[in-house]
């Protein structure tokens, strides 16, 4: 019971006894990382089916590689214990080894089968990628500083084993050489719906925000309106924007002929750019109606003009708030953009559904992993922009 | 200025929710039978036939599935978030915000397909989805109650000889209560969009008219899922709202 017990439980300590802090309960994290990899490791690897729609075997691995995973798990526990400094040394070995023997297995099993055979990854093989995972991230915590990217040296490495076609058994990766250049052409449609909505969005909602943010009122209303819009299902915000769209491109053909109708790009294209619209103008107004008023009025007794208030304090100070909206808008639509494969728009969502049409387990993960990391990846980047800006100007709210 | 921000979150926490009405009003006329069909007849955009099942009953499904989601998540994620917010505990709260930040990230989509290759079709993929989808809002809204709780709150419990069950239940829960609340209306709401995307996994629900609709080229079976799944929506937030206000 003494003070810093205390502090535990709220407040937010500095980052330096943080670290020396969470040493202990790193170890929990790696424990919590080894249960799922312990049991990976006696659970089926590879479901090897004669065809991509067959039911098939589940093929558990050699004893000899069981004990390797079971030794692997094993490992960042004991390196956090003995050998701190190295955990993630152990950590990463773990998941470039989990990645390594999936192309090993996945190969092997397709010896002397047919060319339409296909070795699929099992609950094995995702339950000690998850736990080695998590291993790897619990080694970041022990890493200080500016080293915690050691605790991603896995992923050059498992970039390697997949460029190197060490995977190419996967049937994933095989469903991926069948489609070839359709699946890179719907990753650069899915890119383009987000990449259009995102700027339609921006350009109609920066200068909305900056309209309403000055007025209570509309300010007011701006936010209630987003909240309600934000409430409504994607699905059914598609749904109902298809009935005037398909309506108008039957009064005017000229509109057909551009393109437009209730099916396809056009729909796609406005519920994305409304949804996104939303994050975009609320932390808008948050953003500029929390530069502080002191501020404001400290640059009008430098002598500053309106406009110069507005360009070199209000927008700086605000930016930061404001990116994250666009971040949240960006990882949003990358969502709705894989739904809107439903209404005809393409992207990889494409593949989610014909995945499920046809129960091929392979062309889903081809469409929602692809899109699962592209969402984390541009959230990634975007966040990077925003330390980097609130670094530079500061941040407000 | 920021005075004039409060006032406008102040007047509009005491206006009447005349939405909690309005929006269960509206769902309810809509499910009357032949009340859709017979307002979207004169739009011409296509046949209604008879619904098969009756809508009230999808709509039913459709608020099971996000009862049931909403139930289990509360279940597992507020002891997850007191769990992980428990002191010398910071690297299993890190590792439980990165894994909420990454559900949040994650299509939803994404999230009710894997789950088919394992679970089959059916309800059973979209309530994982939804189980894992709603953890997000509740567990990092916990997380967040549970940390802003006030160390001089908990001194003065601790000074008082309360036990750290009796100050988490009189002290923590109840000053967290707020910020965990708006995460289940989050949550809650949320999943009504995720379910009804969950119809393309053959969960049912007001998605399987849409779902119908697109691909029988039929709007007016997609206006039929999307009004009813939207005022769903609305209803839900409204009702939800006299619960958790909205910061």
């Amino acid at each position: 019971m003494n003070i810093s017990d205390s502090e535990g439980a709220g407040g937010n300590r500095p980052s330096a006894p943080l670290l020396s802090a969470v040493r202990a309960d790193v170890l929990s994290v790696l424990g919590l990382a080894a249960l799922p990899m312990l049991a990976g490791a006696f659970l089926p690897w590879v479901l090897l089916r004669p065809n991509r729609l067959a039911p098939g075997d589940y093929l558990r691995l050699p004893p000899a590689w069981a004990v390797l995973m079971v030794v692997l798990a094993l490992l960042p526990l004991l390196a956090a214990r003995l050998l701190p400094r190295l955990t993630w040394l152990a950590a990463g070995l773990a998941v470039v080894a989990v990645f390594w023997v999936l192309g090993l297995q996945t190969r092997s099993a397709l010896l002397g089968q047919a060319e339409f055979a296909r070795a699929s990854a099992a609950a094995g093989l995702w339950l000690s990628g998850l736990g080695a995972l998590i291993a790897a991230y619990g080694a970041g915590l022990l890493l200080p500083g500016r080293s915690r990217a050691l605790a991603w040296a896995w992923v050059p490495a498992v970039l390697g084993l997949l460029l190197a076609g060490h995977l190419s058994g996967w049937s994933v990766l095989v469903e991926a050489r069948n489609e070839g250049p359709r699946w890179v052409q719907e990753l650069g449609q899915h890119l383009r719906l987000v990449g259009t909505a995102l700027g339609l969005s921006t350009l109609i909602g920066v200068p909305l925000a900056v309209w309403a943010a000055g007025r209570e009122r509309v300010a007011g209303a701006v936010l209630g309106l987003a909240n309600a819009v934000q409430t409504l299902p994607s699905l059914a915000l598609l749904g109902l924007l298809i009935a005037p769209l398909s309506a108008l491109s039957t009064a005017f053909p000229a509109l057909r002929a551009a393109g437009i109708s209730g099916i396809g790009v056009a729909p796609a294209l406005t519920a994305m750019t409304l949804y996104a619209l939303l994050p975009i103008l609320r932390n808008g107004v948050v953003a500029l109606r929390g530069v502080p008023a002191g501020t404001v009025d400290a640059a009008r007794g430098m002598g500053m003009t309106g406009r110069q208030i507005f360009w070199r304090v209000q927008v700086p100070l605000a930016l930061p708030v404001w990116l994250t909206g666009i971040r949240q808008a960006a990882v949003l639509l990358v969502g709705v953009a894989s739904v809107a494969a439903l209404i005809g728009a393409g992207g990889l969502g494409t593949y989610i559904f014909k995945g499920l049409q046809s129960a091929a387990a392979d062309l889903i993960l081809l469409g929602a992993v692809p899109a699962a990391l592209l969402a984390i990846g541009v959230d990634a980047a975007l966040r990077g922009l925003e330390v980097w800006l609130g670094r530079r100007f500061g941040r407000v709210g | 200025m920021t005075a004039g921000s409060l006032t406008v979150a102040r007047s509009g926490r005491q206006r009447w929710p005349w939405g909690v009405l309005l929006w269960p009003l509206l769902l309810l006329i809509c499910l009357i039978p032949g009340v859709l069909p017979r307002l979207l007849t004169p739009l011409h955009l296509g046949e209604l036939t008879p619904f098969d099942p009756p809508l009230w009953r999808l709509t039913l499904t459709h608020l099971g599935l996000v009862a049931l989601s909403t139930g289990i998540v509360l279940a597992l994620g507020v002891p997850l978030a007191v769990a992980v917010t428990r002191p010398k505990r910071e690297a299993l709260r890190q590792l439980a915000e990165t894994l909420v930040g990454l559900g949040q990230t994650v299509p939803t989509f994404a999230i009710l397909a894997l789950a088919v290759p394992a679970l089959g079709f059916g309800w059973q993929p979209t309530l994982l989805g939804l189980i894992v989808y709603g953890l997000v809002p509740v567990v990092s809204n916990g997380i967040a109650g549970l940390m802003a709780v006030d160390a001089s709150a908990l001194d003065a419990a601790r000074g008082m000889g309360m036990t750290g069950r009796q100050r988490l239940v009189r002290v923590e829960l109840p000053l967290a209560l707020p910020v965990l609340l708006a995460g289940v209306r989050t949550s809650t709401v949320y999943n009504v969009g995720t379910a009804t995307v969950g119809a393309a996994l053959g969960a049912g629900g007001l998605g399987e008219p849409i779902i119908n609709g697109l691909s029988q080229q039929n709007t007016a079976l997609v206006l039929v899922g999307a009004v009813l799944s939207a005022l769903l929506a609305l209803s839900l937030d409204a009702v939800l709202s006299l619960f958790a206000p909205r910061e």
